[in-house]
């Protein structure tokens, strides 16, 4: 089958412009209503895990099922320091990123050294594990109990402009869109590196990679670095902006699997198509399939990834989007 | 001529709706959320079906059209939020009821304070949550009031002197167990095993034996279903000496029955309500609700239907003897006080119910016989119980 109007191809870079020129301009379209933007706040948060991600899986060819556990090591890492050792909490939401880094090099370089599928598992065994943790370490997590009260980014004050996030959905979207921008422009700068080089030969043959010379441990540690680095930096936005933490939430089994079904609509062999399928299965689902079935409008989005994964295999934008030459 | 008439017959017809509209009451927008999919959705479908009957029955008893909002929030708090921001900012609603877990109500509820909108929930049962001391926050249980219907039966009752709690990690379980302890230990009843298990434990037998070991004669589980048939297949193979087996909710279902058979005899549970456990004087709206639950949905309402069903039915009143003004509602919601099927409400000036206590039963020939409070028993607790080699 071919989409309609499936001729038509554009670069990465032009897909990406119009992307984020449209994700600019909406909450004018939309009136800034609050209610509008929080859905789009969670399809931006997913879609920036989903790119997180990807560049693992998409770019070095390592598929992982535990996102949710660097997910919900953020949220809690950027929430202890914000709310426990008083940092501010965009200080708290960088430290959570490399708190993310540190944890991703203790798990990778060990599991990475196997072949086959021992890293995808042992990273969905972590993820299990960090949750258990934030479970029992009830002095510093809260248990089961969870965190209330975690504080919102302090207030920007630009000019006359000032960013209320504790209140304002309107800053909110726009820090979860800069966010998205700034794992889009990262990813990006990664690929067009050497080390991005380096994981294009790893993602099309690891032993053919290692032949050559590709320190191939290194490399696959610099890919889930960066995207367990990203994914923190997006759980700890979602502490702050929920304001409320619990291990079930934090360390939902959908932060491992929903990114996989963004990327996977939107199409992995970019780096804005994750972000896409995010924001279009989201959409779908919120004003579409829910106004259809009030309970059962998770079906039809089920029913729409299997037509997706059946006749266009390489995502919504996989062939429509020419990916540069490396 | 012809259209003359016609005319005649347009503006009859015209004063005639118009008389209508004006005599007819205005609807009552009524906004809920609920997890009717993900991993609470049992519990939210559940929480939405009494709503509905709620809103369906008040406009039957005051001629007034309920225009009810339903939000599914996914079991998710993004989603809870959203569910607020759409029911409270574009739906405009009166009130909002439902919320299933803290960690949904506790982000919704959030919301409905900043929409400044009166916001009952019936599944949160975290004392943090009304410690924000939100203006606009209620709800109908918590959980001081299921440790109390526990605590108490082993203080008055049973009058025991020692005490084993093993509870599941998960945030209710922790909270309960962690207050049954407090309130025992007030009680100067002794709690020397207090020990916390994992979800999927599938042995227990280690925690039992320091129960044992303890000279424990009560065993109190705060779990969920797999739990209690683990502890309790547990007990029977290590003939455990407890007078008494307690748990926390799911206890008694047709299910746990069926799962545990002449196991099941004996145990004692809690829940705020069961078919029958009303006072007397709120035996009558009961019946009522019971009745038209069946007629609606072909099934036995459960417990948290009835709170669904009783949050919207007090946040109904409320809204139409307040004309809809935010602070008329929760003026009316805060001096309510009545004795209704899961026992006496009222709220405190946090929006917790001053008098919740949920109920204790023992499941004796596979029915639930209510043991505790006093005024709400179906009849005496058979303590101690018959060994586990006997069942």
């Amino acid at each position: 089958m071919r989409w309609p109007g499936s001729g038509l191809r554009v670069t990465e870079g032009t897909a990406a412009a119009l992307f984020f020129g449209a994700l600019a301009l909406l909450p004018l379209a939309l009136s800034f209503n609050p209610y509008y933007l929080s859905i789009l706040v969670a399809a931006l948060v997913l879609g920036s895990v989903a790119v997180s991600w990807n560049v693992l899986a998409g770019l070095c060819g390592q598929v992982s099922f535990g996102h949710a556990g660097f997910f919900g090591l953020g949220a809690y890492a950027s929430a202890i320091l914000a709310m426990r050792a008083g940092w501010s909490p965009w200080l708290a939401m960088a430290g959570a990123g490399v708190a993310g880094v540190a944890v991703s090099l203790l798990i990778g370089l060990p599991s990475f050294k196997l072949r086959g599928p021992y890293f995808a598992l042992a990273i969905l065994g972590f993820a299990e594990v960090l949750k258990l943790l934030a479970l029992n370490l009830d002095s510093l997590t809260g248990g089961s109990q969870g965190i209330f009260g975690v504080p919102p980014p302090t207030a920007l004050r630009l000019g006359g402009l000032t960013a209320d996030f504790e209140a304002s959905r309107t800053a909110n979207y726009y820090l979860a869109g800069l966010l998205l921008l700034l794992v889009w422009g990262a990813a990006v700068l990664l690929r067009r590196s050497r080390a991005g080089v380096a994981m294009a030969t790893v993602h099309a043959d690891e032993e053919a990679a290692a032949g050559i010379g590709v320190p191939v441990l290194r490399t696959k540690a610099t890919a889930l670095a960066v995207s367990a680095f990203f994914t923190a930096l997006l759980g700890a936005f979602y502490a702050h902006y929920v304001h409320y933490l619990d291990p079930d939430s934090a360390f939902d089994g959908a932060w491992s699997i929903m990114p996989i079904v963004a990327a996977l609509f939107g199409g992995m062999s970019t780096l804005v198509g994750p972000a896409v399928g995010a924001l279009v299965i989201t959409g779908l689902d919120e004003f579409l399939f829910k106004r259809l079935f009030e309970s059962g409008h998770q079906l039809f989005f089920g029913l729409l990834l299997a037509a997706v994964i059946v006749w266009a295999p390489s995502g919504l934008l996989g062939g429509r989007v020419r990916r540069p030459t490396t | 001529m012809i259209a003359r008439k016609t005319w005649r017959l347009v503006l009859a017809a015209g004063l005639a709706a118009a008389w209508t509209q004006a005599g007819a009451a205005p609807a009552i927008k009524l906004g809920a959320h609920a997890p009717e999919t993900g991993s609470l959705a049992k519990h939210g479908q559940e929480q939405v079906k009494g709503i509905r009957v709620a809103a369906e029955e008040f406009s039957k008893r005051t001629g007034i059209a309920v225009d009810l909002k339903v939000y599914d929030d996914e079991s998710q708090p993004q989603k809870a939020v959203a569910a607020v921001e759409k029911l409270a900012g574009i739906e405009k609603v009166a009130g909002i009821v439902g919320g299933y877990g803290s960690n949904l109500v506790g982000p919704a509820s959030e919301a409905a304070e900043r929409y400044d909108t009166p916001y009952m929930t019936t599944g949160a049962v975290d004392t943090k949550l009304s410690a924000r001391h939100f203006k606009n926050f209620f709800r109908l249980n918590y959980m001081p009031g299921y440790a109390a219907a526990q605590a108490n039966t082993i203080r008055e009752l049973f009058q025991a002197k020692k005490v084993a709690i093993l509870f599941n990690s998960q945030s209710a379980t922790t909270e309960i167990a962690e207050a049954v302890k407090g309130q025992l230990a007030a009680g100067g009843v002794q709690v020397p095993v207090f020990e916390k298990f994992e979800k999927g434990t599938t042995n227990y037998k280690p925690l039992l034996l320091k129960a044992r070991d303890a000279g424990c004669e009560v065993l109190l589980v705060e779990g969920y279903f797999p739990d209690y048939v683990g502890t309790i297949k547990d007990a029977k193979i290590l003939a455990l000496p407890v007078k008494a087996y307690v748990g926390a909710w799911g206890i008694g279902t047709p299910e746990f029955i069926r799962e545990l058979g002449p196991m099941s005899e004996f145990v004692y549970g809690t829940s705020i309500w069961e078919m029958g456990t009303a006072p007397k004087a709120a035996r009558a709206e009961e019946a009522r609700f019971v009745e038209a639950y069946r007629a609606r949905f072909k099934e036995d309402p459960s417990y948290i239907a009835m709170l669904g069903y009783l949050s919207a039915e007090y946040m109904l009143d409320a809204i139409a003897k307040g004309g809809g003004a935010a602070a008329r509602t929760r003026d009316l919601l805060r001096a309510m006080d009545a004795v209704t099927p899961i026992g006496r409400v009222a709220f405190d000036e946090k929006g917790d119910p001053r008098h919740f206590t949920a109920v204790l039963f023992q499941t004796r020939a596979g029915k639930q016989v209510v043991v505790y409070p006093r005024d709400r028993a179906g009849g005496e607790a058979k303590y101690p119980a018959v060994p586990w080699s006997t069942r």
